[in-house]
């Protein structure tokens, strides 16, 4: 059995339209011109149990709006949508207690008092036995390194600091499906990495399923074996991350370090030479001569150092959004 | 549900806590029928007016703000808030239905105005002769049961123009409207006995006066036997009536919610 199961999702939205200015203004009045925007349009994709599924798209491509059909925030215009078996937008308290959608943008913590009292509260709302809610709780503390924030004024609490305790409440009764929109915006690159971290325990301990967006990502990469890609709400590429990394980008960078800075029409013969900067040298090769490119390099050259890298994961999925996976990837839906 | 609902009020009341000095200016703002007390006591000049004595006034206006702080619900700006901008999503996604937050902290903030309210009304009938209400047993309980009830009222009459925030843009100032006829049709301006006939029996049929002066004349020991029955049955008809038409415009509205950035 799937823990999420999406058919033929559709979502649009009507959107009124108002030219701008006191003119504008008064013709709207006699006549409101509304558009159909279509943020989801025709989206089908399923995610096992403890699945974590990185979910990616430019900005408007309908990323969050799926999440929010899927955590039942929003009624489906079309489309068949199952979360653990239930029909998220009749929003059932036992559904509602199984899963839990954190958005980095919006926050459940009441604002002038403490976060420990959200939690209370969500203790009483989500019926956590009293042994079961210290058991967590301590868990919690431990995973997100908590210590005394829960006690602080949440107005008080860094932005990092706000989205930990964020977290706690949001997991506080152990969802079994966890919908991520942008947990790490925001963050600095320490604390993005502890929150990653955190979901990866999460996943582990307690065998949830996670779909997260990100926008960095870093996040993804550690996180997902299994990417989403839509884009204009189409998907573009539900499948392996590797798979993708390959087909999308069939070469890898080595980036050497030289003794004595060379001419680069020298290095022309390894590859294609992304950047030379005197002694430091990036040059991009097929990735299955790559190990045979660097030997070479290594006997021709007095090298100080050298590395072999995967391309940036941005420029892939920039490059997927332009158009360039429709005829690498063969399981385009 | 008792102890989810002690969880909320603990939390509603932490953040009455919080808001303690704002409450308190906001009580000053209510201090109208004091104004209103004084006009009508200078009018009276020491005879009835209609069938209000003069000390009447004194007991209809202080008991008046009593019942009005008692009464009073302010969700309408937070719950547009939420609906407009989408903060009402976190909430949406608890196994809880998001009104009996709204109703716990407002429930919650009640016993803090309390110590400013009851001397006002120890202090009436004490500064001026023949001030007073009916204390009897049976008469406070008819009182508090009212009091409930025209709570009840108010609360749902306002959690419904909040979520017209589904529709539009602006239900607030709906309410701004709504309230203007209040405070003719309630009885908080003037009670509602010195108005024309018409508008006195008319008053009766209307929504506004179970929210306020049906407790007040009730304290007051002015309505009783049958009548006090039928009141209390209007009453009733009206809460039956905006709890269905919440209920109503809550499912139609969560339809439409688009969870705007939330």
């Amino acid at each position: 059995m799937y823990h999420i199961e999406v058919r033929h999702l559709k979502k649009y939205y009507e959107v009124h339209h108002k030219a701008p200015g006191f003119w504008g203004s008064l013709r709207s009045l006699v006549r409101r011109e509304t558009r159909t925007v279509r943020a989801v349009d025709d989206i089908s994709f399923t995610v096992a149990p403890g699945e974590i599924v990185g979910f990616l798209g430019p900005n408007g491509a309908g990323k969050t709006t799926t999440l929010k059909v899927l955590s039942g925030l929003l009624y489906p215009t079309a489309g068949e949508v199952r979360v653990l078996g239930f029909t998220p937008h009749e929003r059932q308290p036992a559904f509602l207690r199984q899963i839990t959608l954190v958005m980095g943008q919006k926050q459940q913590l009441l604002w002038d008092l403490p976060a420990i009292e959200t939690l209370l509260i969500n203790k009483a709302i989500y019926e956590i036995p009293d042994d079961e809610f210290r058991r967590t709780l301590d868990e919690l503390t431990e995973l997100l390194e908590l210590g005394t924030l829960l006690t602080k004024q949440v107005r008080k609490l860094s932005l990092g600091e706000r989205m930990k305790c964020e977290l706690a409440a949001a997991l506080l009764h152990r969802p079994k499906v966890l919908f991520l929109d942008e947990p790490t915006i925001g963050l600095d690159v320490t604390m993005q990495a502890k929150v990653r971290q955190f979901i990866a325990e999460y996943n582990a301990r307690y065998g949830a399923t996670v779909l997260l967006t990100s926008h960095y990502m870093a996040d993804v990469a550690a996180l997902a074996k299994r990417v989403i890609i839509i884009d204009h709400g189409h998907l573009v590429y539900d499948g392996d991350l590797e798979t993708l990394v390959q087909q999308v980008a069939p070469y890898k960078v080595i980036t050497v370090t030289l003794r004595q800075s060379v001419s680069p029409s020298v290095l022309k013969p390894f590859g294609h030479v992304l950047a030379a900067n005197g002694v430091k040298v990036s040059i991009q090769v097929p990735r299955g001569t790559t190990s045979r490119v660097a030997a070479r390099l290594l006997q021709e050259f007095a090298v100080d150092d050298l590395t072999i890298e995967e391309p940036p994961l941005e420029e892939i999925i920039q490059h997927v959004f332009t158009g360039g996976i429709r005829e690498a990837s063969p399981d385009v839906a | 549900m008792w102890h989810k609902w002690w969880a909320l009020f603990r939390a509603g009341w932490g953040n009455a806590l919080a808001y303690r000095a704002e409450i308190f200016i906001w009580m000053l703002t209510g201090t109208l029928p004091l104004v209103m007390m004084s006009v009508w006591l200078s009018v009276a000049g020491g005879e009835a007016v209609g069938s209000f004595q003069p000390a009447d006034f004194v007991s209809y206006y202080l008991g008046g703000i009593f019942v009005r702080q008692m009464v009073g619900v302010w969700i309408v700006w937070d719950l547009e808030r939420a609906i407009r901008l989408g903060e009402l999503s976190p909430k949406l996604l608890r196994p809880i239905n998001p009104i009996y937050e709204y109703m716990a902290e407002n429930l919650a903030a009640k016993p803090m105005r309390l110590p400013v309210l009851l001397p006002l009304l120890v202090l009436g009938p004490l500064l001026y002769p023949g001030a007073g209400y009916e204390l009897s047993p049976a008469n406070v309980l008819a009182f508090l049961v009212t009091l409930a009830l025209a709570w009840l009222l108010y609360f749902f009459i306002q959690y419904c123009i909040g979520l017209l925030a589904f529709w539009m843009s602006q239900a607030t100032s709906l309410w701004q409207a709504w309230f203007h006829l209040w405070l003719v049709f309630s009885g908080y301006l003037i009670p509602l006995d010195l108005f024309p006939p018409l508008v006195t029996r008319l008053s009766a049929w209307l929504p506004f006066r179970y929210t306020f002066a049906l407790p007040l004349e009730v304290l007051m020991g002015r309505l009783g036997g049958t009548v006090l029955v039928h009141q209390v049955a209007i009453q009733v008809a009206w809460v039956l009536f905006f709890v269905a038409l919440y209920r109503m415009l809550w499912s139609r509205g969560l339809r439409r919610y688009s969870a705007v950035g939330a």
